[in-house]
């Protein structure tokens, strides 16, 4: 099994490690020259400030103290510089190697997901359904990314979409066959489209999701809402010719909107500025924006549409103002649900008729009422509105109201071709059809009188839904940003309460919901009263606009430097950093307050008299009534502030209930993961089980692998150890025969000796002698016997190969035994060989014992670890070169090599390989030679089991 | 080899080469190029420093010299301020003290001798006015034109 992959084997922690410690040295080493250059500076400036200028010395000090002085602060600058650049890279190394763990741990991921799938699907776990549904998964990404790298219209496009929604389709239908509809009800991204992330992100708060990484979405989302809320409103700011601070009210009410409605502030914003672009002013759209919304939703519009047209009638009608703007919407919003009327039409009809009916003096209500029976009757809104005007236009030119002309036409026979008298053909078809309605005109303009609440009902009503509420929590979540960066507490107050772990999030971002502003009017008293002891402490009022002038010299420096520092310290990510945020916190705090004391300091050098008395007016705020016995407006001020204080309470209160409901929603939610969890779990144990009958069967196999190893091996050493017993035997009686015949020879040589001997004293004496004879036969027999035990030998050899067989055999390796012990007995003969001539390996040094020890007068140099092969051995290697003879013998260990000798690996093969050993011993002729008493040569031999015995006489030969 | 060994008697035309150029050679009477050895030029050294004690002490007590010295003592001031508690505003003094020195208008040798010359009445040329002759008569000059 392969080895575990660790996180260690994966990610190079240290990959960056180094150069950022050098990085890190080299900033110590920056520090100390910026302390030194400092300490420098720092005694160069004691010393100018003392320096007198007196004597030439110090003008020489002086001198040398500024040159050092300017090459301080040169070196400075460098350093600190240096500084700089060096931790910005320390920074960005930091970043890397952040992203290159990061890259690994994705990779590893992936990895792990690839196998698990793998896994499953070898495993039978992964049906073909799920299968199905993973391709289309995957189907699906690669259509977004080819739709964003070839277009949505490339041709590969349109391939993989049509793929998808054919294979969509299928599953669908499969679900929809057993009664699932999870492919649509669980589609949550769909059914959440309008939160997007904020889902996401209340998902995760409520732990149901448990995803930490939606957090920072969170707060990346948050800053994003506040943004674009912030753009817009200077958008509003710009198209109204005010400042961002003059147009508080209407950005407060915008956010108070977006939190009660189904809209969001940011959309409310938008429905400001159009209804700013249509020349409102901002009381005006004080009233107008909230009856627009309730009407966008109930007329279905969206809300610039729903402002073009209310803004229209409002501008139109000399009897309406912008404070009726929610009738207007309430009257439009009944007409939609009394008539055939909708927003279109109204949007087409009212700007081509309002104008003429404003001008006969006709109300919003009969006007609309008698487009709505125009409608009803099925005439478009452009040719009724047409009609209508131009009724209107005739009327007035008669003298007479509409009414009086309609009654008319009325009581004609030939109601059309009275309209057609009295209006014109254009106008006859909807006159005779509204002569023909008089009595359900009026009751439907009645009712259009009495339709308070209708818009906010209607919006109620289609809020109502899983849309609407979704609609409503994207909003008042949109809301609860927004309140927690304007410092309205209330809303964030509420959800604190219910989700604790994002106590946290709320508490970095409630760090950034005051400007420096805010921090100026907070502290406004105290720095009143401090510049008012500045004035108390003077003299007279020059002395006091001295001070006070010192004071703000001072103020302006230390609010330079602040600002400067701020700048320095902040970034984009602060807001990720409690310590960092707290801390730029509290120097916007001081510039705050900095600029709050410039502009008291001004005010007061102004005049200290004047500012002397507002503040003493100011003190007195806290008086029930004013000096003149009114009541004080300060006072009143602090009891609206009340009123405010218990309407936020109340809206908080409805929150927290919309809260609950929202909760109780998710934690269907979390029912339907716990689902999913359940079937991880029963996918898990499937696959223990499976693993586990893996692991048996897999237990079983060996177990038989072992059980035919054990068979087959002592099947094998049996075998071997009977051929050895075998070869034991013939080799143990060729060995005799050959003792006996070397002993044979023994004796004859002696003999051969003695006649030689003899021989020797015969030709000494001059006598006939067959001495050459003798010798000649001594040396044969000599020979001879040097053939005999060179014969022994080999047997040997062949005996110590198969006890080596059956050595090894009984170890536990016989397939492998064969090889091995042919290999021991070739390096035994060879080591052997070595040992008697020739040099081994001369080693790793010089100090071998062997050195010199050639047998001939040879010196030749040898390198460490090279070795000189004798000259028998090279012949017996056929003369190979040592390059080949290396080659040869790494193929053999590399098992390249098949040895000549095949092995012994089965019953029948020992048997054939015995009965060639038996074949060789018989047809080896066996010869044996003796001398009897007569010195006559007796020679046996026995050859394919006949024995030959041959005397030979002296001079002669006899069979 | 013969040196100026007091602004009594070292040309002013020699004073204002050494201020130019840096080059002690200037001290030496007739010099026409022969080599200078290094005793020499340790000699040359003490020399100079000796002649700016005698200026020093003849003319450093004056009001403009000193207030010139001060202006700059305090100038260094400010940039050290500015480094060391990185002030801005010190930054801001500095940068417009430096900028008003820079402006200051200075006049060249050559329209200062003619200045002296016509106030003298007659031509006296750079090599035959002594050091002490051309810094006093610049110092009642100045006083006169402070005066008048």
């Amino acid at each position: 099994m392969a080895k575990k992959v660790t996180r260690k084997d994966v990610f190079e922690n240290d990959i960056f490690t180094q150069v950022i410690k050098d990085a890190k040295e080299f900033d110590k080493v920056l520090k100390g020259i910026v302390k030194t250059e400092k300490q420098s500076l720092a005694e160069t400036k004691k010393f100018l400030q003392s320096f007198s200028g007196n004597s030439f010395s110090d003008l020489q000090k002086f001198n040398k103290g500024i040159k050092e002085a300017d090459l301080s602060i040169k070196t400075l600058n460098k350093a600190e510089k240096e500084q700089i650049r060096i931790k910005q890279r320390i920074k960005q190394l930091q970043s890397d190697q952040g992203k290159q763990n990061e890259l690994l741990k994705l990779q590893l991921s992936e990895q792990r997901k690839a196998i698990k799938q793998t896994a499953k699907e070898r495993l039978g776990l992964v049906s073909v359904y799920q299968k199905e549904s993973a391709r289309l998964n995957d189907l699906r990404k690669k259509y977004k990314d080819i739709a964003l790298t070839q277009g949505e219209n490339s041709k590969q496009a349109k391939r993989l979409r049509g793929e998808v929604t054919k294979l969509d389709a299928k599953l669908k239908k499969v679900d929809a066959s057993v009664g699932q509809f999870q492919r649509n009800v669980g589609n949550y991204k769909s059914a959440f489209k309008g939160l997007g992330g904020v889902v996401r992100s209340t998902l995760s708060a409520f732990g149901f999701v448990g995803g930490i990484y939606v957090f920072a979405n969170a707060i990346r989302e948050a800053f994003t809402t506040i943004r674009n809320f912030q753009k817009e409103n200077a958008v509003l700011a710009g198209v109204l010719g005010k400042t961002r601070a003059e147009i508080k009210g209407l950005t407060s009410d915008a956010r108070r909107l977006g939190s009660i409605t189904a809209k969001t502030s940011s959309e409310v914003t938008q429905l400001q500025i159009a209804y700013a672009r249509l020349g409102f002013s901002q009381s005006e759209i004080l009233d107008l924006t909230e009856g627009t919304i309730n009407g966008s939703i109930a007329l279905n519009a969206e809300l610039d549409q729903t402002a073009n047209l209310v803004g229209a009638v409002i501008r139109t009608f000399d009897d309406l103002e912008t404070s009726d703007a929610t009738n207007v919407v309430d009257l439009l919003s009944a007409a939609t649900q009394k008539s055939a009327l909708n927003f279109t039409k109204l949007e087409t009809a009212l700007p081509i008729v309002a104008g003429a009916a404003n001008a006969a003096g006709i109300p919003l209500s009969s006007l609309t009422a008698l487009l709505g029976k125009l409608s009803d009757s099925g005439i478009d809104a452009s040719s009724s509105a047409t009609a209508l005007r131009n009724i209107f236009i005739e009327s007035a030119k008669q003298g007479l109201s509409y009414e009086e002309i309609l009654d008319k036409i009325s009581n004609s026979t030939d109601q059309l071709t009275a309209a057609n008298d009295e209006f014109g053909k254009r106008a006859a078809v909807s006159a005779s059809i509204l002569a023909k309605n008089i009595k359900e005109t009026k009751e439907l303009d009645l009712a259009l009188q009495d339709v308070a609440g209708t818009s906010q009902r209607l919006a109620d009503e289609q809020l109502d839904t899983l849309d609407g509420s979704i609609l409503k929590l994207s909003s008042a979540y949109e809301g609860f940003i927004l309140s927690v960066e304007s410092g309205e507490g209330p809303i964030s107050n509420a959800i604190n309460s219910a989700i604790k772990g994002v106590t946290t999030l709320l508490g970095y971002i409630t760090q950034l919901n005051k400007t420096s502003d805010e921090f100026g009017q907070q502290y406004e008293g105290s720095i009143s009263k401090e510049v008012t002891s500045i004035i108390g402490g003077a003299k007279n009022s020059e002395e006091a606009i001295k001070s006070l002038n010192d004071a703000l010299f001072e103020t302006q420096i230390k609010l330079i430097k602040t600002q400067e520092r701020l700048n320095q310290e902040s970034g984009f990510f602060d807001f990720l950093n409690p310590a960092k945020l707290t801390k730029n916190k509290a120097l916007e705090q001081s510039v705050g307050v900095f600029e709050k004391k410039i502009e008291i300091l001004k005010t007061a050098i102004s005049d200290p008299d004047a500012f002397l008395n507002n503040l003493e007016q100011a003190t007195t705020k806290n008086d029930p009534t004013t000096p003149t016995g009114e009541p004080n407006p300060n006072i009143q001020r602090t009891d609206v502030q009340i009123e405010n204080l218990k309407t936020r309470q109340e809206i908080a209160e409805k929150y927290r209930e919309e809260l609950n409901i929202t909760i109780d929603a998710l934690k269907q939610i979390g029912a339907i993961s716990d689902e999913a969890a359940k079937e991880e779990e029963k996918y898990q144990e499937k696959l223990k089980k499976a693993i586990e009958t893996n692991k048996a069967a897999e237990e079983e196999l060996i177990r038989k692998d072992k059980e035919r190893f054990e068979e087959n091996k002592k099947r094998q050493q049996e075998q071997i150890q009977g051929i050895k017993n075998i070869t034991t035997t013939t080799i143990d009686a060729l060995n005799r025969r050959s003792e006996a015949q070397k002993t044979a020879l023994d004796q004859e040589i002696a003999d051969r000796e003695q006649n030689i001997t003899r021989q020797q004293e015969l030709a000494a004496q001059g006598l006939d002698n067959s001495l050459a004879f003798e010798q000649q036969k001594k040396a044969q027999a000599e020979v001879e016997r040097e053939r005999l035990a060179e014969k022994q030998q080999r047997r040997e050899k062949i005996l110590a190969y198969f006890n080596l067989l059956a050595s090894y055999a009984e170890q536990g390796n016989p397939d492998g035994a064969a090889s091995k012990a042919l290999a021991q007995v070739a390096i035994a003969e060879t080591v052997a060989g070595f040992f008697a001539e020739g040099t081994e390996s001369v080693g790793d040094n010089n100090t071998t014992k062997w050195r010199n020890t050639g047998t001939d007068d040879y010196i030749v140099a040898v390198d460490k670890g090279e070795r000189i092969i004798a000259a028998d051995q090279n012949k017996l290697i056929g003369d190979l070169t040592n390059k080949e003879l290396s080659k040869l013998a790494y193929q053999y260990n590399q098992g390249l090599l098949q040895p000549k000798v095949q092995m012994i690996n089965s019953n029948g093969e020992v048997v054939s390989q015995l009965k060639q050993v038996n074949q060789s011993l018989s047809i080896t002729p066996s010869y044996q030679v003796n001398w009897d008493r007569q010195g006559n040569l007796i020679e046996t031999e026995i050859r394919k089991g006949i024995k030959r015995v041959k005397r030979t006489l002296k001079g002669r030969t006899r069979i | 080899m013969k040196f100026y060994k007091s602004i009594d008697e070292l040309p002013i035309y020699y004073w204002n080469q050494i201020k130019e150029t840096g080059d002690l050679s200037n001290l030496i009477v007739n010099y026409n190029g022969e080599q200078v050895t290094k005793y020499q030029q340790h000699q040359l050294k003490q020399i100079y420093e000796d002649l700016n004690k005698q200026f020093f002490d003849k003319f450093g007590k004056q009001d403009s010299y000193q207030e010139q010295i001060q202006e700059l003592s305090q100038l260094y001031i400010w940039k050290i301020e500015g480094v060391l508690d990185n002030n801005p505003a010190a930054k801001i003094y500095a940068r417009a003290e430096e900028k008003k020195m820079q402006s200051r208008e200075t006049l060249n040798f050559d329209t200062t001798m003619a200045i002296i010359q016509r106030k003298l009445g007659f031509y006296v040329t750079a090599k035959q006015m002594t050091t002490t002759d051309y810094f006093t008569h610049i110092y009642l000059i100045s006083k006169e034109g402070s005066n008048g």
